[in-house]
């Protein structure tokens, strides 16, 4: 090595060639440049691919009227028609009720989901009873049951309860549990959680409960979010409930079932620049939200069962 | 970092960008029209009734302004509407829930299954002169076809509802098409020689200007039994016997889908009403076939969109004995259901809707356009002959023409199974919907099998 | 000494039932009880009504099964239904996997920017089902939707999108190409997980990058692919929220008409009958899911035990 440096402090024009002619090493870094451009031309176009559904909703979404028939993306005119959003947020619109309904159940099951699932969590990792494998099993069992084999029949016992045309039916059923994934994701967090920690402070005279809720709870915050996320988005989607449990029209209508009234393809009169501005306004808090979740939202998805 | 920072100013740059685009652009903010007409309340009522409407926003204005004129007349009588559906199989929904209104919004051709007692038995028989007073003499005054849709079957003489609109088959046209196409508009009485020949003369290019398709034709139960009828052809016999498979059958079945592929889109009018100055070249359709109820909406889409709308009755496709053609007629209506139980409440719903359908109540709600009454006397009287869509002159004769004969659309009737008439309209309409691309062989045995297998009557 | 451990022992067992009573309650009100009613319905022709222990309907025993089969009326409908979800199922899914897979392998690299470009890949994903499937719905409008217009702006033509048969699932299958973005991200947490140290050796063993895909990416990603494939096929089978808002009714000549859409157009007026139905996609599901476990148990249950 040494004597390697020497040399090169004695001839440094010739260190250069035998180790990289001049020439190769253009073509080479040529090779690389063009290489990088293309890769990004490409991931522009598949950028542009996947953005595709927004730009088209953003730009439909303000055409007015009579242009909307003119299957044009920009108008021709123009002009800009304000008046789609403006209606949407106005006193007499149906929006604000489908907002003001949905965002009801969404804050209930946001809050509701997370805590449930990482209690009945706890009970499966953490504590030890008979027959906590055979529940287990049997929760994890109800992933393989389609969700509409036990609407039709829900349906006919919220109707001799009374609860159809209110809220109730969306949120109730997921408080109890959660859901077998929320409580199977809940439950591979908390094995990680070593307990030494649980038995440290069992010694210092705390019970099972508090123990949960201090030292079990905190540690979950990750998972927790990521679940009350996954919540939130769900219950602003929801379609097949409120679509079964609510009459069209009734005052409980949450945004899903009220864009399908509004503007979906049973009303014929639906015009497409309505459809695209409240299609932007339901979208938007969606992808604000992701935005700020993004960082729970990878690690999630990493637990989700790709555990090493 | 350096590439965080480097995306942020770029997206900076880019939103700051589009703001200076959009300064030029005009902004304009025109507030959609409000939908609703607000119910008065009627503060010491001592009658309440429910009343269920089909799921539009014209039907919940119509209602509405009905209500509260009746409620002005009346205040002892609180009306609501509580439910709006698109389907009549909501109603089933209400019934398991308890909520099915005093009074519901009815299809005239889909009733029966919801009124028969032996089925569903949601809807009361109107017949009933001692509940209902008046019966008899109130339902002369409809058009006879309209008083044979509100039977369960043929020759049962109930009244299970009652029918609201005279819903004719008309033809409704772009005049501005026809002006520049200089081709002779349709007339009341022109025959189906004559209709097929502007059809051809649509499709043919004239001053620079071809139509895609000559008329828009709708996917639609009663104008499949029109053809049909006017073919010579029927679906079933009156033992309920499947009777499609004829030589006049197998003509409708043939021309009705060259007709489709040829000089017709199927469609809910919304490529007649697409037309705009860009397509003037070449626009999708000039004429579609449509009802009365639609009339407005037309009109509002004709204004914005600056072209001329008329419309003509449907074509006399004249029988080979030289009688007259069929033209369907339908309807839609009211009936009281099976949850108004209380005395009183009954006979406030019957006088709400007696009043709904009489000159008066009809006067009342002419200024929205979507009705063309069902009494003969206001054939050619009434508010709603002054209907001003949007300041341009309807042929309003053509909705109550005489050039051809009434047709009945309730083809089921015939089978005295409320349960069977349902399978037959299914099959019926399924058959037509795949007519395009299903050939006679195929298409009448489906026909044929599914019908027989669902009623068993073979 | 005994009695004291059998008190401790006690209220172990009965904190541990607490804390589980919630998902317990769940499942027996809202899983078992509705289970139980539409698996007995399923054997009597009845009507919807309101629940009730004592009041089923015709008893028909096992009619609303084998109606599928032997009533033409019945079997039509059933075996349309069978025939779109699964032909859906098994081409749009392995295709998705497929693309996404690829997607994720050309994201996977470290240059400037490619974690903008991965979560704006993901964005399509987060548009509600129903806004989608409305926007879809007004677009491909073959009379006044943009979609067309747009298509003969870059050259190719017109396209019938969902106004025939023939083409209403090839148009479904390109929109669910925008969500390959979900797919994408669990493939590069997979790819993640494979050591460096693989490609490098390949590297100077002189593979090409094709070949270090097939060799090194492909197995190392294997056990879940089968994992994904079924899960997704049984996801799909439960589709209806994209399609109801897309298509009225099931589409042009029932070419959209998924199971589900067509266990929905029958409960009202035979609730018996669609208990029925959706039984029958509950075997198939529970089949296709036993399917997973037994060939992926490595992957679902992890450290189980």
């Amino acid at each position: 090595m040494n004597e390697q440096v020497a040399i090169s402090e004695e001839l440094p024009e010739k260190k250069r060639e035998p180790l990289a002619p001049k020439q190769g090493g253009a073509q080479k870094k040529a090779v690389r440049i063009t290489k990088k451009v293309v890769i990004y031309a490409a991931l522009l176009l598949l950028a542009v691919f996947f953005l595709f559904p927004f730009f088209v909703m953003f730009c439909i979404s303000i055409l007015t009227d009579a242009e909307v028939f003119q299957q044009v993306l920009f108008s021709p005119t123009g002009t800009i028609e304000l008046g789609n959003y403006t209606s949407i947020f106005s006193a007499g619109s149906n929006y604000m009720r489908y907002l003001g309904n949905t965002l009801q159940v969404a804050a209930i099951l946001t809050v509701g989901i997370p805590l449930v699932s990482s209690m009945c969590a706890f009970g499966f990792s953490k504590l030890h009873f008979h027959g906590r494998n055979v529940v287990y099993s049997i929760v994890l069992g109800t992933l393989m049951i389609p969700s509409v084999i036990t609407l039709i029949p829900l349906y006919t016992i919220y109707a001799k309860l009374g609860w159809l045309n209110t809220l109730l039916p969306l949120w109730v059923p997921s408080l109890f549990g959660g859901g077998a994934t929320n409580i199977f994701l809940m439950r591979q967090f908390m094995r990680g959680i070593p307990n030494d920690l649980l038995d440290a402070a069992k010694i210092d005279g705390a019970n099972i409960f508090r123990i949960y809720v201090t030292v079990a709870l905190p540690l979950c915050v990750p998972i927790l979010l990521y679940v009350g996320y996954q919540s939130f988005v769900g219950a602003w989607n929801n379609f097949i409930g409120p679509m079964t449990y609510l009459d069209s029209g009734s005052k409980f209508t949450t945004l899903a079932l009220g864009m399908y009234i509004d503007f979906g393809p049973v009303n014929n009169n639906a015009y497409a620049n309505s459809a695209m501005a409240a299609g932007v306004v339901m979208t938007l808090p969606c992808i604000v939200l992701f935005i700020f979740f993004q960082k729970y939202l990878i690690e999630g998805v990493a637990v989700t069962g790709l555990k090493a | 970092m350096k590439s965080k920072k480097l995306v942020c100013l770029g997206l900076s740059a880019v939103l700051l960008a589009s703001v200076a685009a959009f300064a030029g652009c005009n902004f304009a903010n025109t507030q959609k029209p409000g939908d609703d007409v607000d119910a008065d309340d009627n503060k010491e009522a001592s009658v309440f009734l429910t009343v269920g409407v089909h799921q539009n926003s014209a039907e919940k204005r119509l209602m509405q302004t009905w209500i509260n004129a009746f409620q002005k007349k009346y205040p002892e009588v609180s009306i609501t509407i509580t439910k709006q559906y698109s389907a009549m199989s909501s109603l089933i929904e209400y019934k398991t829930g308890g909520t099915l209104p005093d009074i519901c919004w009815t299809a005239g051709d889909q009733h029966a299954e919801y009124s028969d007692p032996v089925n569903m038995g949601y809807f009361r028989n109107l017949a009933d002169e001692e509940k209902f007073e008046g019966s008899a003499q109130f339902y002369s005054g409809f058009y006879d076809e309209l008083i044979e849709t509100t039977q369960l079957y043929q020759g049962e003489g109930g009244r299970w509802f009652v029918p609201r609109d005279y819903n004719r088959l008309v033809v409704y046209y772009n005049k501005t098409i026809f002006d520049a196409m200089d081709i002779p508009v349709p007339t009341d009485d022109w025959t189906w020689e004559q209709f097929n020949e502007t059809c051809r003369k649509l499709m043919t290019k004239t001053n620079d200007v071809k139509c895609n398709k000559a008329i828009e034709w709708r996917n639609w139960a009663p104008l499949h039994y029109t053809m049909v009828k006017n073919f010579g052809a029927s679906y079933v016999g009156s033992d309920g016997r499947f009777e499609f498979d004829s030589a006049e059958g197998k003509a409708c079945y043939d021309w009705y889908r060259n007709w489709i592929r040829s000089s017709a889109v199927v469609g809910e009018g919304g490529s007649f009403s697409a037309y705009s100055s860009r397509s003037a070249a070449t626009p999708a359709a000039a004429m579609l076939v449509d009802t009365y109820a639609k009339l407005a909406d037309y009109a509002a889409r004709a204004e914005t969109n600056n072209w001329e709308l008329n419309v003509a009755a449907f074509p006399n496709f004249k029988q080979e004995d030289g009688s007259d053609g069929y033209t369907g007629v339908g309807c839609s209506g009211y009936a009281i259901t099976t949850t108004c139980t209380d005395e009183t409440k009954l006979e406030w719903a019957w006088k709400f809707l007696k009043w709904c359908m009489s000159p008066e109540g009809y006067d009342t709600v002419a200024e929205i356009g979507v009705l063309c009454p069902a009494l003969k006397e206001m054939n050619n009287s009434g508010e709603w002959l002054n209907y001003d869509v949007g300041g341009t002159v309807i042929n309003y004769n053509a909705y109550v023409a005489t050039s051809s004969n009434d047709l009945d659309v309730n083809f089921q009737s015939v089978l005295p199974s409320t349960t069977d008439q349902g399978h037959l309209v299914s099959c019926a309409l399924t058959m037509w919907n795949n007519a395009p691309t299903t050939d006679w062989n195929s298409a009448i045995s489906k026909f044929k099998s599914t019908y027989e297998s669902a009623t068993g009557i073979k | 000494m005994a009695k004291i451990k059998q008190k401790i022992k006690w209220k172990e067992e009965l904190t541990g039932w607490a804390f589980i009573l919630p998902v317990v309650l769940g499942l027996a009100f809202f899983t078992a009880i509705p289970l139980l009613y539409a698996f007995i319905s399923s054997f009597f022709e009845t009507r919807l009504k309101e629940f009730s222990w004592t009041d089923w309907g015709t008893f028909v025993g096992f009619k609303n099964y084998y109606k599928n089969f032997t009533v033409y009326a019945y079997s039509s409908t059933f075996w349309k239904s069978m025939e779109v979800t699964f032909v859906y199922a098994l081409v749009s899914i392995p295709l998705q996997l497929v693309l996404s897979f690829l997607l994720a392998v050309f994201l996977n690299r470290e240059i400037k920017g490619i974690k903008v470009i991965r979560a704006l890949y993901y964005l399509p994903i987060l548009i509600p089902p129903v806004c989608n499937g409305i926007l879809w719905n007004q677009i491909t409008n073959v009379n006044y939707g943009v979609m067309n217009n747009l298509l003969r702006a870059i050259g190719l033509g017109g396209w019938q999108w969902f106004e025939t048969a023939a083409t209403s699932l090839p148009s479904l299958v390109f929109i669910s190409f925008f969500n390959l973005g979900g797919s994408m991200i669990l493939w590069l947490a997979q790819l993640k997980n494979i050591p460096k140290s693989l490609y490098e050796s390949a590297d100077l063993d002189g593979a090409n990058k094709f070949l270090q895909l097939v060799k090194i990416t492909v197995p190392m990603c294997a056990p879940m692919i089968l994992y994904n494939l079924v899960m997704s096929i049984i996801g799909t089978l439960q589709t209806y929220d994209l399609v109801a808002t897309l298509v009225n009714m099931g589409g042009v000549q029932d070419s959209m008409r998924f199971y589900v859409l067509n266990i929905y157009l029958q409960y009202k007026g035979e609730f018996g009958y669609a208990c029925a139905l959706s039984f029958i996609l509950f075997f198939i599901t529970a089949a296709l899911s036993l399917i997973v476990m037994r060939f992926s148990k490595d992957i679902y249950y992890g450290e189980e035990g």
